[in-house]
């Protein structure tokens, strides 16, 4: 059954800032009681979390823990249990992103980036699921970039793509135990993450990019939160992120690398005659 | 002299194996890469009887591909010794199949390691010379879990899929330089790791993977060969295979129902 009703009690990592955060927020307001876990605890964000409660039943928690070793986050969703109870929604938001072409990106540039994204996601399937009661609902903050990939974004999207493939397989594995699975795949939003990547954005992740839109942190919280009110198994806020969701799914892969390549080579020839004449004016 | 240099990692066995064998009749050098020394002797000899002419090169190199530092070194020598490739095949791999719960970090962590860090190496390594060059062809070796998730294969679908993840934004990448990516997403395939994992394989996994059933490592060879001559870049060999890929991704909602309703069926 669809959960319709606000969930009691919220588990959500990466919940110190921008999504995590903006949902923690949400479900405080609804009265849920939220624990979030992070690096690091900021005090005042905390204390934002914690001037939405209302009702002295109600609750929220901080828990620094990385979501990249599997006994830390354990034990912090241990801890949370036993003060708020089994969690009947946890939404795993905890991500990051280096964006750079493929030969540029380190080993462990790379790894960093699948441990927090793909890792940090199953580390807190694990923590949850283990827990969770029929009901229950664990959502996982893919990416638009886990249907399709970017220029420049080759550990970012083989990270989003494995939440997408874990999302998959945890779907066929907890459907008969009555817990259902959500991906949620966003595209460019307006968050710390994001702002701090277009300082050094490539070109033509930019153009790229353009195809799944940009929206703002309020936009895309609304549709999420109406995705996970309705218990939607692929939650994709944004119509334009819907339109590219949907052309990617039908339409051949013939057509679409050829939409695609064609953009990336008109931008990198853009970039050439920029060079070029850049070069012409200073010799 | 201009023979087409063919590298494959995992070559000694499956369907590293199956490619080596049939590029090897084919006229091209072939150069194995693989871990187990005995299983590469055989596999080579067994690629030198198909030659076609006597100064065809088969070469073997014996590394763990998770070892970067010997990877490393040994990849430089061998490309020095035989050339840049023409073509090089991703196809090391390993599978684990449990229940979510019961696969470890550790065990999820290997399956990570071997199918999509160590084939990342491989190709990085690969890529200056080819790039330089102009041309070639870089193909992952990825699998029909790479497309869709199947009962019981959390690690090996997440790692599969970062596979195709990574590949599509590294052929955007090569676009301008001459350099193809492709992918291959084969189904079910009489192999060593198959046969390994049948011994343990959860009744849910094997139920759902006979709905595509099981192909021969040189049948599926000669569908790749002929899918990378056509410079395809996502490879599905099989009918059923591919067209349970084309529904899996066009319907994933109704793809994932069914496929929990056939297992509530079977297994309750």
């Amino acid at each position: 059954m669809p959960q319709t009703t606000t969930p009691r009690t919220v588990f959500i990592t990466g919940g110190m800032s921008g999504l995590g955060k903006a949902l923690a927020l949400q479900y405080l307001a609804r009265g849920a009681s939220v624990a979030v876990f992070d690096l690091q605890v900021d005090a005042e964000v905390l204390a934002a979390l914690r001037g939405l409660c209302r009702v002295d039943s109600q609750q929220a928690l901080a828990y620094a823990a990385n979501v990249t070793r599997f006994e830390e986050l354990d034990a912090a969703v241990e801890e949370a249990e036993a003060a708020l109870g089994k969690p009947e929604l946890a939404i795993s938001c905890a991500g990051i992103n280096r964006a750079f072409p493929f030969e540029a990106l380190t080993g462990a540039q790379f790894e960093q980036v699948m441990s927090v994204n793909m890792l940090g996601s199953r580390n807190f399937a694990q923590a949850v699921l283990s827990r969770m009661e029929r009901g229950a609902r664990l959502a996982l903050v893919a990416s638009m970039a886990g249907f399709v990939a970017n220029y420049s974004y080759a550990a970012y999207s083989a990270s989003k793509f494995a939440v997408v493939g874990l999302g998959r397989v945890l779907r066929l594995e907890y459907k008969p135990k009555g817990i259902e699975i959500s991906l949620i795949c966003p595209p460019e939003v307006d968050t710390p993450m994001v702002e701090d990547e277009l300082k050094h954005m490539h070109p033509v992740s930019k153009a790229l990019k353009r195809f799944g839109g940009s929206l703002s942190l309020d936009q895309a919280i609304r549709e999420i939160l109406r995705g996970l009110d309705r218990g939607r198994g692929v939650i994709i806020p944004g119509g334009k992120a819907k339109v590219t969701y949907f052309c990617n799914r039908y339409l051949p892969d013939v057509l679409m690398n050829a939409v695609v390549d064609r953009i990336v080579r008109s931008v990198l020839r853009e970039m050439q005659d920029e060079e070029a004449r850049v070069r012409g004016k200073s010799p | 002299m201009n023979r087409r240099k063919i590298y494959i990692t995992g070559g000694s066995s499956g369907i590293g194996l199956g490619l080596a064998r049939r590029f090897a009749r084919r006229g091209c050098d072939v150069v194995l890469i693989a871990r187990d020394a005995a299983k590469l002797d055989s596999a080579v000899s067994s690629c030198k009887a198909l030659r076609k002419s006597e100064d065809q090169e088969v070469e073997g190199v014996s590394v763990d591909i998770t070892d970067y530092e010997n990877l490393h070194g040994s990849l430089k020598q061998i490309f020095a010794r035989c050339g840049v490739p023409d073509l090089i095949i991703l196809s090391a791999g390993t599978a684990a199949n449990a229940s979510f719960l019961d696969t470890t970090a550790a065990a999820f962590d290997h399956v990570m390691n071997v199918n999509l860090f160590a084939s990342r190496e491989v190709a990085r390594a690969a890529l200056p010379a080819m790039i330089e060059r102009g041309s070639g062809q870089i193909a992952f070796v990825s699998s029909m879990a790479g497309c869709t998730g199947i009962y019981g294969y959390s690690a090996y679908s997440a790692s599969k899929f970062a596979i195709n993840g990574m590949a599509q934004a590294l052929s955007q990448e090569l676009l301008a330089t001459g350099v193809s990516v492709h992918v291959i997403c084969p189904s079910e395939v009489s192999t060593p790791m198959i046969e390994q994992e049948s011994r343990s394989v959860l009744p849910q996994t094997r139920f759902l993977k006979d709905l595509v059933g099981t192909m021969e490592p040189n049948v599926v060879a000669a569908k790749i060969e002929r899918g990378l001559s056509r410079g395809q870049r996502t490879i599905v060999p099989g009918f059923r295979a591919s067209l349970m890929t084309s529904l899996a991704r066009c319907f994933p909602g109704v793809f994932a129902w069914c496929s929990a309703r056939l297992l509530h069926w079977k297994f309750g």
